[in-house]
């Protein structure tokens, strides 16, 4: 059961924290948007990076592809519309958006 | 080999079973929104999966088709008309709603014997229902919906209500629902929210699977109150309606409802026992008073030896103890001396204790399906206590048998199958050949003609054991033979047994046997019942090489047997 338990997930947190550069921003948020999909897809840290492909790992199928535009919405505020959500191929995609 | 569940919904609960892959078998669910078709289809790969537990987490917006337009079914007659079968005590399905009622119905007809189903209850939830006119609808719907997993319930005592309200309460709708998940895939719930419904299930699947214990030892200072109760006219305690006072009072009211469930409650204190008893009698703001504890060893000696004599006098295992006690020392005590003893670590703070019990109580004690008779556990254990000392009084072990004016009753197992199958799968000592059987299995033997199926209760002058032993007589041999024989330890020692046994052989005689045999199958556990048979004067025919020995007797030639027990209603 340790394996779910982790971190409780905080409503909506916001994008631009308070005294954070343009880019440092950037850089925050990708780390978050990684770590996100790490925890999703269930694999060790390390495994997703910026050019991870969907096609690269298992467990990134349609149902992990799901949850992951799922909560980039509702932890990160990042709404990717419904048209666009299940042509993402990958991290890329996910961080061209932003 | 891990357990073997399956999770159907009317929603997407991809994601949650994938969480749960992890600790379980669970099955492959070809997409969703078709949980009562796999259910009464006989042929699906669901019923060749064969799950011993089924969650059905279910949407109730989906179940209505979204059919909010309820104009007027507020204040509608209610038609309860009866959807059960004739038959016994009645469960009227009090659900008006068409489409609930439909669901209800043919669920009633999926509920196999032998497995085990949870069925969540309802939260009424979707992007439309902010705008319901009637407030008091979502409300409405939910107690329908209540109401008839209540129905279900009582018509099969293998339905349990899995807590999704639960769930969604804590969490709050906001952090539950995700209508994106739902627009892409049909995942009506966050990820959060899954890995609360995945937790959850793991923490049933466990108390299904797992044996719980039955006692929890309390200290007394700074664990029930803050303070210590022998100073109390220095210092007075921390009890009462505000501050550090509240916090020690709601862990007593934890303990209260633990009690209710069947958990016996029992003290190891260090204190002079009349300064805590009048702490517990007489403290205006204490919860638990003197008889919600079964048992008590308020003395200076050490807590272990104290925890072992509780064991002795209540006739069970260490290893169905808990122990709770604020003093980091105490508890190492314990865990070095006693470690079968469950010993779990404290709180810091006292306003943590309420909660730390809760999971105490969900992790160690809570059982899936209290039965009538566990509610009474706490009662007959204090019973015990009160035979006990009445023992230490009376001298002559026969002339105290008599004064406890034992009574004994022969039931008709199918009114308590759900007993019978407990007894004969969760008694280890007096249990001659140790065959375990499931309702299912024990539901034949029941009708089989050539099966005699014994089912008895005991009381005595100081309240009731409850229903106690059990046996399964063969007829099918050249002369009938006890082939499982269960007596519950609450009536050990005091030669029930011999009283039992009378009963059945009268009972075969008057049926025409000449002959009665008896089988015991030694296993780690029955060692006190080895020699039983050779007790009560049957002889032994036949011995096997890992210790089974059989035994017979003539049923003319039977000794008399136990003539102060006494035999209620029809023999």
């Amino acid at each position: 059961m340790e394996t779910f338990k982790e971190k409780r997930t905080a409503p909506r947190c916001r994008v631009r924290e308070i005294g954070q550069t343009g880019v440092e921003m950037k850089e925050n948020i990708k780390e978050k948007i990684i770590a996100l999909i790490t925890e999703i897809l269930q694999v060790p840290e390390g495994m997703v990076t910026e050019n991870t492909l969907m096609e690269d790992l298992e467990a990134w199928d349609s149902v992990a592809q799901v949850m992951i535009i799922g909560e980039l919405e509702s932890r990160l505020g990042i709404s990717v519309p419904l048209d666009e959500a299940m042509e993402m191929t990958g991290v890329a995609d996910i961080l061209g958006r932003l | 080999m891990s357990e073997k569940i399956a999770v159907l919904s009317n929603v997407n609960m991809s994601y949650v079973i994938r969480l749960l892959r992890k600790e379980y078998q669970v099955y492959d669910v070809e997409g969703y929104g078709n949980e009562l078709g796999i259910l009464m289809n006989g042929q699906s790969s669901y019923h060749a999966f064969a799950p011993k537990i089924t969650f059905l987490i279910v949407d109730l917006l989906e179940v209505l088709g979204h059919e909010l337009d309820l104009h007027g079914i507020l204040t509608q007659e209610e038609d309860t008309g009866n959807l059960g079968e004739s038959g016994r005590e009645e469960a009227r399905l009090c659900v008006t709603l068409p489409r609930l009622r439909d669901w209800f119905g043919q669920m009633d007809h999926c509920i196999l014997p032998g497995r085990i189903y949870y069925i969540s209850d309802a939260w009424l939830w979707g992007p439309e229902t902010g705008a319901l006119p009637e407030a008091e609808l979502p409300q409405y719907l939910e107690t329908q919906w209540l109401q008839g997993l209540v129905w279900l319930r009582q018509r099969h005592e293998n339905v349990r209500i899995f807590p999704y309200r639960q769930i969604i309460g804590s969490l709050g709708e906001e952090n539950s629902f995700s209508l994106k998940t739902w627009y892409l895939g049909k995942i009506l719930h966050t990820s959060e929210a899954q890995k609360r419904l995945a937790e959850e299930i793991c923490r049933l699947v466990e108390t299904e699977t797992g044996v719980p214990k039955k006692v929890l030892l309390v200290d007394l200072d700074n664990t029930l109150w803050g303070g210590l109760a022998g100073e109390r006219e220095h210092t007075p305690l921390e009890l009462s309606e505000d501050h550090r006072g509240l916090a020690y009072k709601n862990a007593q009211r934890v303990l209260r409802l633990m009690t209710q469930s069947g958990v016996v409650l029992g003290i190891v204190s260090k204190n002079n026992e009349e300064d805590a008893l009048t702490v517990i009698r007489e403290h205006p703001h204490m919860v638990l008073r003197e008889e919600d504890f079964v048992i008590r060893r308020i003395n200076w000696h050490p807590k272990h030896e104290n925890i072992r004599e509780i064991a002795d006098s209540l006739n069970l295992g260490l290893d169905a103890m808990v122990f709770w006690d604020d003093s980091p020392a105490e508890r190492e005590l314990v865990r070095q001396m006693l470690p079968q003893v469950e010993v779990p670590d404290f709180p810091e703070s006292p306003e943590e204790l309420a909660s730390e019990l809760v999971k105490l109580y969900k992790m160690y004690f809570r059982k899936p399906r209290l039965t009538a008779e566990d509610r009474e556990k706490t009662r007959q254990y204090a019973q015990n206590e009160q035979r006990h000392q009445l023992e230490e009084q009376v001298g002559d072990f026969a002339q105290y048998l008599r004064r406890l004016q034992i009574q004994a009753e022969s039931l008709d197992p199918e009114r308590h199958m759900e007993r019978l199958v407990q007894l004969v799968n969760k008694t280890n000592q007096f249990n001659l050949t140790t065959l375990r059987y499931s309702l299912e299995e024990m539901q034949k033997i029941v009708a089989n003609s050539s099966k005699r199926v014994y089912l008895y209760r005991v009381e005595d002058c100081f309240g009731d054991y409850g229903i106690v032993s059990a046996a399964i007589v063969d007829l099918t041999g050249e002369a009938p033979l006890i082939e499982e024989w269960v007596m519950s330890c609450r009536v050990m020692g005091k030669q029930v047994e011999d009283a039992l046994l009378g009963h059945m052989e009268t009972d075969l005689l008057a049926a025409g046997y000449g002959q009665l045999r008896g089988r015991y199958v030694p296993t780690a556990k029955n060692r006190p019942v080895e020699q039983l048979y050779d007790r009560l004067g049957y002889q032994m025919v036949a011995q096997g090489s890992r210790g089974e020995k059989e035994y017979c007797i003539l049923l003319a030639d039977r000794p008399h047997r136990a003539d102060h027990v006494t035999w209620m209603g029809h023999v």
